[in-house]
């Protein structure tokens, strides 16, 4: 069954979006010289939504869609905009070499504009576990580049693999199980919902 | 990554610095557990961000994700309020007048005239990219060449002729655990932000 998205009718208005269970990229102090760390499979991004005010109706629904997944048992999909969770950068890149999973440089053609840090970008196919979500963290300009990212890959990827930077979706399940829906304030119909990144 | 610069966006508002972890640099009296002189002082804070502008925004939310928790170091900027008072254009950076040995709490430094070093001054010593700790003057002599007290104690000998810097410092820096998210709201800006840090070493 495809992947349910999140309902159209809770417009984002603030999100906070951070990669938990980070995995340093080297020793953890030059002081102590602690051994280096495996592969990551651990990190993972986290989100807070905070919507704006809607009917009483469509708060329901959205309800109603939460109460669905059972809490963290069962993923689905958001569009994740431009304004509040990423800037705005141009469609479609490939990756031009392959990439081995752990990795946290992608090697990839970067279209005209460049993309600035911050920039997200989809790899995989999300109706598969195959499928992550990416950051690009520093500042890149058009033409074939070497990408820093996080999380790092769970996954290897072959060279021609297609990646959405315009279209881009979040995987998520609900972060708790003991809200059976988000709370809703009477008045407004606004709301707030915590995700985790669904990595299955 | 490591020794990241601080991104020019991101405007800090305050910033508050303690030590924890004091150590006076000696075994026990039981003989238990001593530790090896000043090993476990280090200075812990607070960063406070100004609101930016979304794209601002969105690569300070990549800077902070590429330190990638604890593993990551980046150069702070320390407030001005924390520098030695300067008149005339005086320098910004002096040298030790004579050696210091690792664990000592005192340093000796020869000021240039129109530079004032005050009890609650911060100083970097050395390289902070590299060995080079910021301490906090708490108390200081008179003079051309003055002592000054600092905490914490020096983690290692710096020689005479150490770089000492008491104006535009910055300090090496870690997350405390994971990075924090960074709000970015509908209408064009991201909120103020607080960030926990500790000195990274």
């Amino acid at each position: 069954m495809a992947l349910a998205q999140f309902p159209a009718v809770a417009r984002a208005v603030e999100a906070r979006l951070a990669i938990i269970n980070n995995t340093p990229d080297e020793h953890f102090s030059e002081a102590s010289r602690r051994g280096s760390y495996p592969i990551p499979m651990r990190e993972m991004w986290a989100c807070s939504m905070a919507f704006a005010p809607m009917s009483r109706a469509d708060a329901e629904l959205v309800a109603a869609f939460c109460e669905q997944h059972d809490g963290r048992v069962t993923s689905f999909k958001h569009a994740l905009g431009f304004g509040v969770f990423r800037p705005t950068v141009q469609p479609g890149v490939t990756l031009s070499a392959n990439a081995a999973r752990g990795a946290n440089t992608l090697s990839v053609n970067v279209p005209t504009g460049g993309f600035p840090a911050g920039t997200l970008i989809n790899i995989g196919d999300i109706e598969t576990s195959r499928f992550q979500l990416l950051e690009v963290l520093a500042a890149v300009g058009a033409g074939a580049q070497t990408i820093a990212i996080a999380p790092r890959l769970r996954f290897a990827f072959n060279a021609g693999t297609g990646m959405a930077s315009n279209a881009v979706f979040g995987k998520w399940q609900l972060a708790r199980d003991d809200v059976g829906r988000p709370v809703v304030d009477v008045s407004s119909g606004a709301m707030s919902v915590e995700f985790i990144e669904a990595t299955a | 990554m490591r020794l990241q610069a601080w991104p020019a966006a991101a405007k800090i508002t305050a910033q508050a610095f303690a030590i924890e972890a004091h150590s006076r640099g000696a075994v026990l009296p039981s003989g238990i557990g001593g530790f090896e002189i000043a090993t476990g002082a280090r200075f812990t804070g607070q960063v406070s961000v100004a609101p930016m502008l979304p794209n601002d925004a969105f690569a300070f939310r990549a800077f902070l994700h590429s330190l990638r928790g604890r593993g990551g170091s980046f150069m702070l900027p320390i407030g001005a309020w924390l520098e030695a008072t300067r008149t005339g254009g005086a320098p910004t950076t002096s040298s030790l007048a004579s050696a210091s040995s690792a664990g000592s709490d005192t340093v000796s430094i020869a000021l240039a005239t129109g530079v004032t070093l005050n009890a609650g001054n911060l100083i970097v010593v050395g390289d902070p990219a590299f060995s080079g700790q910021v301490v906090r003057v708490v108390s200081v002599s008179v003079g051309a060449t003055i002592s000054a007290t600092v905490r914490p104690r020096l983690r290692v000998a710096f020689g005479s002729g150490a770089l000492v810097r008491f104006a535009g410092m910055t300090a090496r820096c870690r997350l405390v655990g994971n990075p924090p998210a960074v709000a970015i709201a509908a209408g064009g800006r991201s909120l103020p932000l607080q960030i926990d840090i500790e000195e990274d070493y």
